[in-house]
């Protein structure tokens, strides 16, 4: 009888652990996209390691084509704060408020392409278009949806 | 006297009978007053002190190329499949006989809209101080409101 409550409350018990272990587990799953939606912008760091790996730098490349990243990425941030658009709000931007905003978008890509191209060779150059291209229609998605 | 008044009667059910039978004829398209249209933006120009207006793409404007009037609601809203729901205030709405013409601004923007309520054909402007978008369109009832 003793074992059979005993065994009763430790079932019992692992009924409760489980479901604290759930509610955490649904609790941080909720959490990671809102954590990813920080910034729209393709440019993280795991983005920027995975387009590093994907131009095929050698080492004196990597460092400068990484710091070019970046900055464009802080710039995109600043645009995009200037217009008003905040992802974490999980208000969508209104339908007239991004009208400018490749315009100025483009000024970064400039300077960012032609950084670039005192640095990479002609067939990485092709490879930083797709990427570039690529990029673009992901922010759009972010931006929209 | 009678005779008098029964002409007066007659003229008066006379004219009444052309008026019902003049609003019974009137085109159901743009009939009821508050009826949502939906609208599809053909073409977009950017117009800038510095050059002459030139044809963008929708895409690189960030503009849904379809687009619903709600009348009712005070707002637009964007209705394509990859730009749903981005809605833009309307604050002002003047109906005259022969079209719609709305109005809004919001952060920086200003923009106003003319639709024909006999041929649907829609001009409007995004007014953003340093950049004036020009759209064309043509717009019709909405089937589902």
């Amino acid at each position: 009888m003793a074992y059979w409550i005993e065994a009763r409350r430790s079932r019992g018990l692992n009924r409760v652990t489980r479901t604290v272990l759930l509610c955490s587990f649904a609790l941080l799953v909720s959490f990671v996209p809102a954590a990813a939606a920080t910034s729209v912008i393709p440019l993280s760091d795991s983005e920027i390691n995975q387009y590093v790996k994907r131009l095929n730098l050698n080492q004196n490349q990597k460092p400068a084509v990484t710091s070019i990243m970046k900055r464009s990425r802080t710039e995109g941030e600043s645009i995009l704060k200037k217009h008003g658009v905040n992802p974490q709000s999980g208000k969508k931007p209104g339908l007239f408020q991004l009208m400018t905003l490749k315009k100025e978008f483009n000024s970064v890509v400039q300077w960012a392409r032609a950084e670039v191209e005192k640095v990479l060779t002609p067939v990485q150059l092709r490879e930083f278009e797709k990427i570039y291209a690529e990029g673009a229609a992901l922010l759009r998605q972010r931006l929209l949806k | 006297m009678r005779q008098t008044m029964m002409r007066g009667l007659f003229y008066g059910l006379s004219v009444a009978a052309v008026m019902m039978i003049g609003v019974a004829l009137t085109p159901p398209a743009f009939a009821a007053d508050e009826e949502p249209l939906i609208c599809s933006i053909i073409e977009a120009r950017e117009c800038t002190p510095d050059s002459p207006c030139r044809k963008v793409k929708l895409t690189d404007i960030f503009l849904a190329p379809l687009v619903v009037l709600d009348f009712a609601k005070k707002i637009i809203v964007s209705a394509a499949m990859d730009d749903r729901g981005r809605t833009e205030k309307i604050t002002g709405h003047v109906k005259t006989p022969d079209e719609h013409i709305i109005y809004g601004h919001s952060d920086h923007k200003a923009w106003n809209a003319v639709v024909s309520r006999k041929s649907g054909s829609m001009t409007a402007n995004v007014n953003s101080g340093d950049t004036n978008h020009v759209l064309f369109g043509n717009c019709a009832p909405h089937a589902y409101p």
